[in-house]
């Protein structure tokens, strides 16, 4: 009788009766890719529509996405149910694949977060080039090296790409990695979507990559019509792979949300939840629910590059605001994707390296849940100069305003923890605290975007930029490298070296802010945001950035240093407890085990409870499991 | 630790409950992580999770229904030429997509027990499912206007109708694979709860179908 493989890797369908075996890998889905783009491309082309080929490549693109995904391994299980054959819903086929197992379909959540980990800071890597070719074009006020719309193509394309970053590199890794070992459980909830989420976002990457090909784009992140109508097929990688993105989003967030409310152990209570799965389970609200309407209105996007339709054409009954509507909707939410989890990090660290119980838990949960019911409601700022009602200015201004409630609390519950604790300041707490200043500093310029009259001043201008640069990268970017910093030796085995850690810490702190400071006052003096010129008064300031973004850039090196040395040849392994942490991934052996847990273990109490002689073990990992 | 004396794969309720924790599972000590049982609860939640993504794409289309409706940029809502669809055709692929939903309910909840019973619904809902493409693409194919001549009732009708339609296409290929494995000791017969959660979704298309219709043909 046949069998089947329904796991990762492996064939399609392996069958002593049925010789019909396809080997599913990497390779073939590149191949695939291939030859799905050549085939998209004809296909669309033959219809001989008046769209400026946007339907041949948009169909490319598609084709390519989805014959990638069938090479890697994907349509294994649906085939096999559609054909009848025997399924199983176990994961399996990883164990003896050795490093191979990485760049192939894996169900097993330590690959996919280990997998996360390195696609996201490879694009972070392509969106930091991107940033400095930004500058280095900026080190002159006029034109001279970037042309113009080479420039905004960059600016696009480095804003696109670190949107692609910054939603998905803490869920994606470490969530995808910890959520089960700090809920006790041995399996996501849906492996399949879980892998899935993962290897939407190559296709993502690549096809943004591939945009200058085709002229690139030149709207920004936000991809404005009429400015997308008119733009060539470069923007058709805008369309496709931010579609990717948004559905990685949101099958990640339908997985997470299933396993964190359904695979909880015995003992763990939404009390007693570590304060980085809330942090997970805010954000994957947000990326469940808001990137449905990402994919809506990108359909209507490729609609009206393709079929000619007009949802966003004025003069033929539709209306660029639509998109603005839409997109923010979907955009306002995203920004709080990115931070939640972030602040998930933070209020998990801090309580570690500060020996305190996390200072007002319960509260933070309100603040944390606070911001996410608030996001919804918050959109409409980023249109108060794009012709919103004036009726509805002050609701949005005030409920923008609102929102650093919660947020106010996150800070209000870390700082309640620090106080008077007996700190170590380990390199993922320098990391922590740099958050703090930074997003202290990036949520306060924030209040002057949120009131109307400010705002109509700065929208455009610098500051606007700077303000979500402190929060994006003095914020988030921070949050992930203490994160990378802390759980680097439970994920890898190894630990990375604390000199180079503190260099790194200091080098690009200094620099960050060196960096960023100055553009809000190039901001109040009136620079304009996605303009390859300035004012030459203003070439001061911006060479001063510059040479600044320079160095940030290159404290990124003493990371990848340390990271590549510890991992690949640093062979003394990590102790299974080296910042003596409570939570129950530090209870475990180091390096994992595959199965995380012999049996399903049992929380006994919080994870914080530092500094409590009577506070009992975290966790009951029992004796040997029960023979059946 | 003691090892509490149960059954494996047995699921119940948290032994301490907080207010938001009451109605939440967990599973007990030495439940099996791939139990049938836990799979039903994890299609259960997975399913409302995934329906509730889908409830905001849709909103996004019917969003831009009354926005461009309200807003009638150009007098082009819906400008000369324009003759919107058949109404009889709208009511058959809206009934056809209730009946294929109530077949497949009925169908998946019988197979495990009346397995021919069941399994003969489960074809008649796939038939029914396929017909409901079949006109849709008719009517696609008879409108009494063309998207590319402008107007933003086109636009959204064609974008809501045709991005249902695709759901649609997934749903009958899921019916048809749940059909395959109906058999004695496939995957629909050894985890019936999981198929049935997947008659929630075909009854949410059902849904948007109705609600489509009335907002496309009669508003």
């Amino acid at each position: 009788m046949a069998t089947m493989s329904t796991g990762g890797g492996g064939s399609l369908i392996q069958t002593s009766e049925r010789r019909i075996v396809i080997p599913t890998n990497l390779v073939t889905g590149l191949v695939l890719g291939v030859a799905g783009y050549w085939a998209g491309v004809n296909l669309g082309n033959s219809f001989a529509l008046n769209d400026g080929f946007n339907t041949g490549v948009l169909l490319g693109y598609v084709f390519a996405s989805v014959l990638f995904l069938v090479g890697i391994g994907f349509a294994n299980y649906p085939l096999a149910r559609l054909f009848g054959w025997p399924v199983t819903p176990q994961t399996a086929g990883d164990e003896h694949r050795g490093a191979w197992r990485y760049f192939n379909l894996s169900l097993d959540h330590k690959v996919i977060g280990i997998q996360y980990l390195v696609a996201m800071l490879m694009a972070m890597l392509f969106g930091g080039i991107g940033a400095m070719l930004i500058r280095t074009n900026l080190l002159s006020p006029d034109q001279s090296v970037i042309a113009p719309d080479t420039y905004l193509t960059l600016v696009s394309m480095h804003s696109v790409m670190m949107v692609f970053v910054a939603s998905a590199a803490i869920v994606g890794p470490f969530g995808n990695f910890f959520v089960p070992y700090m809920i006790g459980t041995n399996r996501m909830a849906f492996p399949r979507l879980e892998a899935l989420s993962f290897w939407l976002v190559p296709p993502a990457i690549i096809i943004l990559l591939v945009s200058p090909i085709f002229g690139g784009f030149q709207t920004g992140w936000t991809g404005y019509p009429p400015l997308s109508e008119q733009a060539g097929n470069g923007f058709d990688s805008y369309i496709v792979g931010f579609t990717l993105i948004g559905l990685a989003l949101c099958v990640s967030g339908v997985n997470m949300l299933t396993t964190i409310i359904t695979l909880r152990a015995p003992g763990m209570t939404w009390t007693r939840l570590p304060i980085f799965v809330w942090g997970v389970f805010s954000a994957s609200i947000l990326g469940t629910f808001a990137a449905p309407i990402l994919a809506a209105a990108l359909s209507m996007q490729a609609l009206d590059r393709t079929l000619n339709t007009s949802f966003f054409i004025s003069s033929n009954g539709g209306s660029p605001y639509l998109w603005e509507n839409l997109f923010w909707f979907f955009g306002h939410p995203e920004v709080y994707i990115f931070i939640l989890p972030a602040f998930g990090i933070v209020m998990e660290l801090i309580p570690h390296f500060a020996r305190k119980p996390l200072w007002g838990y319960r509260t933070a949960v309100v603040g944390l849940l606070g911001v996410t019911l608030l996001s919804w409601f918050v959109w409409q700022h980023h249109l108060f100069v794009s012709g919103i009602a004036p009726a509805l200015r002050p609701f949005y201004m005030f409920s923008t305003e609102m929102i650093s409630i919660p947020t106010g609390i996150v800070f209000l519950v870390a700082f309640g923890t620090l106080w008077r604790a007996r700190i170590s300041m380990t390199v993922p707490m320098l990391f922590c605290l740099g958050f703090l200043f930074n997003f202290l500093i990036g949520g306060l310029s924030g209040v002057f975007l949120s009131d109307v009259p400010s705002d109509v001043t700065l929208h455009g201008s610098y500051f606007s930029m700077a303000h979500f640069h402190y929060t994006i990268v003095g914020g988030e970017i921070f949050a992930i490298v203490a994160a990378i910093y802390y759980w680097f030796p439970k994920m890898t085995g190894r630990m990375l070296n604390n000199t180079l850690g503190k260099i790194h810490f200091w080098w690009m702190m200094i620099s960050f802010n060196l960096a960023f400071m100055p553009l809000f006052a190039v901001g109040l003096l009136d620079m304009p945001r996605r303009v390859s010129t300035y004012l030459p008064s203003l070439q001061g300031l911006n060479d001063w950035v510059s040479i600044w973004a320079y160095v940030l850039f290159s404290s990124m090196l003493f990371f990848a240093v340390n990271v590549i040395w510890s991992w690949f040849f640093n062979s003394k392994v990590a102790p299974a407890d080296p910042w003596h942490a409570r939570s129950i991934e530090w209870q475990l052996p180091t390096p994992l085990p595959r199965r995380n847990f012999e049996r399903i273990p049992t929380f006994t109490s919080g994870p914080y409870d530092y500094g409590d002689p009577n506070a009992g073990p975290v966790v009951d990992l029992g004796p040997e499991p029960v023979p059946v | 630790m003691s090892q509490r004396a149960v059954p494996d794969h047995q699921i119940v309720e948290p032994t301490q409950h907080g207010f938001i924790s009451t109605g939440m599972p967990t599973l007990l000590a030495r439940a099996p992580e791939w139990a049938p049982e836990v799979d039903a609860r994890l299609a259960r939640v997975g399913m409302w999770m995934w329906i509730g993504a889908d409830v905001l794409f849709f909103v996004g289309w019917f969003f831009a229904f009354f926005f461009l409706r309200a807003l009638n940029n150009n007098h082009d809502w819906m400008g000369a030429g324009v003759i919107p669809p058949h109404r009889g055709i709208g009511a058959a692929i809206v009934l056809l997509v209730v009946i294929s939903a109530a077949l497949y309910w009925v169908g998946a909840s019988s197979v495990a027990k009346q397995r021919a019973i069941g399994r003969t619904l489960l074809w008649l809902a796939l038939v029914a499912g396929i017909l409901c493409f079949v006109v849709q693409i008719y009517e696609f194919k008879n409108l009494g206007f063309d998207p590319q001549l402008g107007g933003g009732y086109p636009s959204v009708f064609v974008g809501l109708k045709g991005a249902w339609l695709i759901q649609l296409v997934g749903a009958i290929l899921w019916l048809t694979s749940n059909i395959a494995q109906g058999r004695p000791g496939g995957d629909v017969t050894i985890r019936p709860a999981s198929a049935l959660v997947f008659g929630h979704f075909l009854a949410f298309l059902a849904g948007i179908g109705l609600i489509s219709y009335l907002v496309l043909y009669f508003i």
